[in-house]
């Protein structure tokens, strides 16, 4: 049983089609590219899986388990992890901080303990920290725990992202766009940190991105969209062989020009 | 920086306590009226400084806690601190009920909701004579601990600060809890928040029982301070006093709390001689600090204990 399945989604914005009968499988332990020219529907499929967005149509099944009527914190429960394209963080916490709030869930206490700071709610408040600390350490930035997130700098604050997904021990990690905005050697790094998160965590990845050197190398799968349609699904090397995919590609190209 | 703060705490208990040594009825009075609005700028520190709520309704709460605890001391004998904890819990249920419509609509649409509560809790105590008196009003018992009846306000200034350091320290370890570190998540990006899987709902619920109790304890303390309850005394004026303390304090600390408290109840002593023009002057204090000092009169002290120590290490 493939860990994601995704079949006949669509989704429109007042009567403007965002996605259309998309469907394709994501197995456990595999990493998938999702691919596309700008306005193809990439995020707003990473939307849907979050539960973000209500698709119009069609299911998403996660685990044996259908996603529909479940809401986005329901679904971050059951292990489904995110970062975004243009960073969601809590900005005015501290990295530690940003890193805690992603796996505090995990830790409840009854409200009337919470209140009177009961032994056993500081013992699960301790725990969760040390959690956070551990893992904002292990994602090299111990340098930076007590730093505000804001006045970080941008690949910094990607990677902030990147940590606190982690912090909710995913089993899917979807990741919109993460290696935006790097040189060539920080999207290497990211490259390569997502082949460490599947090969050593097995963690499942989903993720878009524009870089198609990070694309080719690191993902096992591709999944081509253009205009809310899947065009093309294959391994790396077939897509770049698709003529579906070369004039999707092209086409825009030589429309922008 | 641990023991500092701890020196200042300790320092601002000592000044609390001693404060009312050498004053007269009347300051008595005043200083019981201090922490009782403090109580109340602490409820909406929870509120929008911790969950970016709004309300305007605030005055709807103390006046179902001040009613609330009356009541039952009135009718069914509750002693004076039983009859505390009924009207704030009283209170605390309509908070819940409130936080619904505060589940859809935010900012502007928010603001008007909690304002039309407060009408609408100011209206039915008016008509509803038989319990409240409506116009009459309710005679309120004396304070009373133990059995023993606290005669002067002084005695009771002490009951109220004993209350106010309690709910300020449940305010704090409710602001170091995860529950309610979740809660300034959400308020900092609900989106990030729930894609951690932090739910709004209940959290806007708990935001808004946890301010409505406060303010409804603060409101049963009033009316065993007042002595006489009548509903003039929860207008829409009262909720919007309460906002401008709240926000002139601080609304990101306790001691802001207790210092937005101490300007709603000095402030129309002070400005006396001004009489109509005092909403004036509020409302120019209220626009210069949302402006310059947004952090409100709090933050002022805090920026000159900073200056006297050195800067922390930069990242």
């Amino acid at each position: 049983m493939p860990l994601l399945e995704i079949a006949n989604l669509s989704l429109a914005f007042s009567g403007l089609r965002a996605l259309a009968n998309v469907s394709f499988d994501v197995e456990e332990g595999e990493i998938v590219g999702l691919i596309g020219p700008n306005g193809a529907g990439k995020s707003t499929l990473l939307n849907c899986i979050s539960r973000l967005y209500q698709p119009d149509g069609g299911t998403i099944r996660f685990d044996g388990h259908d996603l529909g009527g479940r809401s986005a914190p329901e679904v971050a429960a059951m292990g489904i992890r995110r970062t975004f394209q243009n960073l969601e963080l809590f900005r005015e916490a501290s990295v530690r901080e940003n890193v805690a709030l992603g796996l505090v869930y995990r830790y409840g206490s009854p409200l009337l303990a919470e209140f009177l700071a009961l032994p056993g709610v500081r013992a699960k408040q301790r725990a969760a920290l040390e959690d956070a600390e551990r893992i904002v350490s292990e994602c090299g930035l111990g340098e930076w725990a007590e730093a505000r997130v804001a006045e970080l700098p941008y690949g910094l604050q990607k990677l902030v992202e990147l940590a606190r997904a982690l912090a909710g021990h995913p089993k899917l990690l979807l990741l919109d766009e993460p290696a935006a905005g790097m040189n060539r050697e920080e999207s290497t790094q990211v490259a390569e940190t997502v082949r460490r998160l599947r090969d050593r965590d097995g963690i499942t990845v989903l993720l878009i991105e524009h870089d198609m050197r990070v694309v080719m190398t690191v993902c096992e799968r591709i999944v081509v969209l253009d205009h809310g349609e899947k065009i093309a699904e294959g391994s790396p090397a077939e897509i770049r062989r698709s003529p579906a995919v070369i004039k999707a590609y092209l086409g825009d190209e030589l429309e922008d020009a | 920086m641990k023991h500092a703060r701890t020196i200042a705490t300790l320092l601002v208990l000592l000044v609390l306590v001693a404060l009312p040594f050498g004053l007269g009825h009347y300051g008595y009075y005043i200083l019981a009226t201090v922490m009782i609005y403090a109580i109340v700028a602490l409820s909406l520190n929870v509120l929008i400084g911790m969950g970016g709520q709004i309300s305007i309704g605030h005055a709807g709460f103390w006046a179902l806690g001040a009613y609330g605890s009356a009541l039952v001391v009135i009718k069914l004998g509750f002693p004076f601190l039983a009859g505390v904890l009924v009207g704030g819990l009283v209170a605390a249920i309509f908070g819940a009920l409130v936080a619904l419509p505060a589940l859809r609509v935010q900012g502007h649409y928010l603001a008007i909701a909690t304002l039309g509560f407060a009408l609408f809790v100011q209206q039915v105590l008016f008509e509803w004579e038989g319990l409240t008196g409506g116009r009459q009003g309710l005679f309120v018992p004396r304070p009373s601990l133990f059995g023993y009846e606290l005669q002067t306000d002084f005695s009771y200034y002490y009951v109220l600060l004993a209350v106010f350091l309690l709910l300020a320290w449940i305010t704090g370890n409710f602001a170091g809890s995860h529950t309610g570190r979740s809660l300034m998540a959400l308020k900092m990006s609900s989106v990030a928040a729930e894609c951690c899987g932090i739910a709004r709902p209940i959290h806007i619920i708990i935001a808004f029982t946890i301010s409505a109790f406060f303010t409804g304890v603060s409101g049963a303390l009033y009316g065993h301070l007042l002595g006489h309850l009548s509903t003039e005394t929860f207008s829409l004026a009262v909720s919007l006093s309460f906002l401008t303390m709240a926000v002139i304090g601080g609304l990101h600390s306790r001691a802001g709390a207790l210092l937005g408290g101490a300007y709603l109840a000095l402030a129309p002593e002070l400005l006396r001689e001004f009489k109509d023009a005092q909403m004036v002057i509020y409302g120019i204090t209220l626009i210069l600090c949302v402006q310059f000092l947004p952090g409100g009169l709090i933050s002022l002290v805090e920026r000159v204990w900073t200056i006297r120590r050195p800067p922390r290490a930069a990242p």
